[in-house]
């Protein structure tokens, strides 16, 4: 068992190897949100889709003159800034990082599934950059649930050593969440 | 082992393109529209072993597409596709992944953080 494992668990879900690999993953839909956050402000002039044609830019002229890929932007931003904060035991020491990280991911993927419904049924066209970015949301999020799991169990540990889960969540440290951390051990 | 959401998250892609291959009616694939993403989704959460229990809200989805097929305008086509799809992502759902690895006490470790607060002993 790794040591920075929570208790009762076979694997650290804040392993470095692990969320350097979402934050890739993340960057990789930063990246596609980006380029299509240009198009919706009119920094491009097209946008490329090898499957649907002037679908994409109907999609993408829909909610104009409001750019929502920017929106995707700033949800990949975040995960990337999320994923790579903190040491390998953060959901111990920096539960923020792990909480915060599965509400975006959580938002991430839902607002993908209703954007997946809204390109036929709303737009009636289909986007492919639009689709792959909804997909990485959507690999993202059964990959990193497991790292706010491990926070929120944390957060119950210090509280049920009646320590402050306000001061636990932050990482200020406290003779309760020693008192956790000896639970944790045992 | 999660082969039974992989075949899923396939299914819920083949009712967001089958509109277009099965040459469906507008009115007929909106079922298909909006079934297709929720199924994508729904299997892609529950993937992973925290979220194992969420693939039961495929069966509410099956059912509503299924019901939705028979509105008028629906072609045989798509109608026996919606039926056999259903079908087989029920089926599915019974099939419960089985995960290797340990998560402690789940979310009902996380249950405590809900209880009436204890003010801490100075």
């Amino acid at each position: 068992v790794p040591g920075c494992a929570p208790a009762g668990w076979d694997h650290n879900p804040t392993a470095a190897g692990k969320r350097r690999a979402i934050a890739g993953l993340a960057l990789a839909g930063l990246c596609v949100s980006g380029y299509l956050t240009l198009y919706q402000v009119g920094l491009l002039s097209s946008v490329w889709d090898p499957f649907f044609g002037r679908g994409s830019r109907a999609v993408l002229d829909w909610t104009h003159p409001f750019p929502d890929a920017a929106l995707g932007v700033a949800a990949y931003a975040a995960e990337v800034v999320l994923s790579l904060i903190g040491d390998d035991d953060r959901w111990r020491t920096m539960p923020w990082t792990v909480i915060g990280f599965g509400v975006v991911i959580v938002v991430g993927a839902l607002t993908s599934v209703a954007l997946m419904i809204t390109q036929p049924v709303g737009v009636g066209a289909w986007c492919t950059l639009c689709l792959a970015s909804a997909a990485i949301s959507l690999i993202i999020l059964p990959w990193g649930i497991d790292e706010p799991l491990a926070g929120l169990q944390w957060l119950a540990l210090v509280r049920a050593s009646r320590g402050s889960v306000w001061r636990a969540l932050w990482g200020v440290h406290n003779g309760h969440v020693r008192l956790a951390s000896a639970r944790t051990a045992q | 082992m999660m082969w039974p959401r992989l075949v899923t998250v396939a299914l819920g892609v083949w009712l967001m393109a089958a509109p277009a291959v099965l040459h469906s009616e507008r009115a007929a694939a909106t079922g298909e529209d909006l079934i297709g993403p929720i199924l994508v989704g729904v299997s892609c959460a529950s993937a992973s072993p925290v979220l194992r229990e969420l693939r039961w809200l495929a069966l509410p989805a099956a059912g509503w597409l299924v019901a939705g097929s028979w509105l008028p305008g629906a072609d045989a086509a798509t109608i026996a596709n919606d039926i056999v799809v259903s079908l087989a992502v029920a089926a599915l759902t019974f099939v419960r992944a089985r995960g290797q690895r340990r998560y402690g006490d789940g979310w009902r470790a996380v249950l405590p953080l809900l209880a009436r607060s204890q003010r801490a002993p100075v």
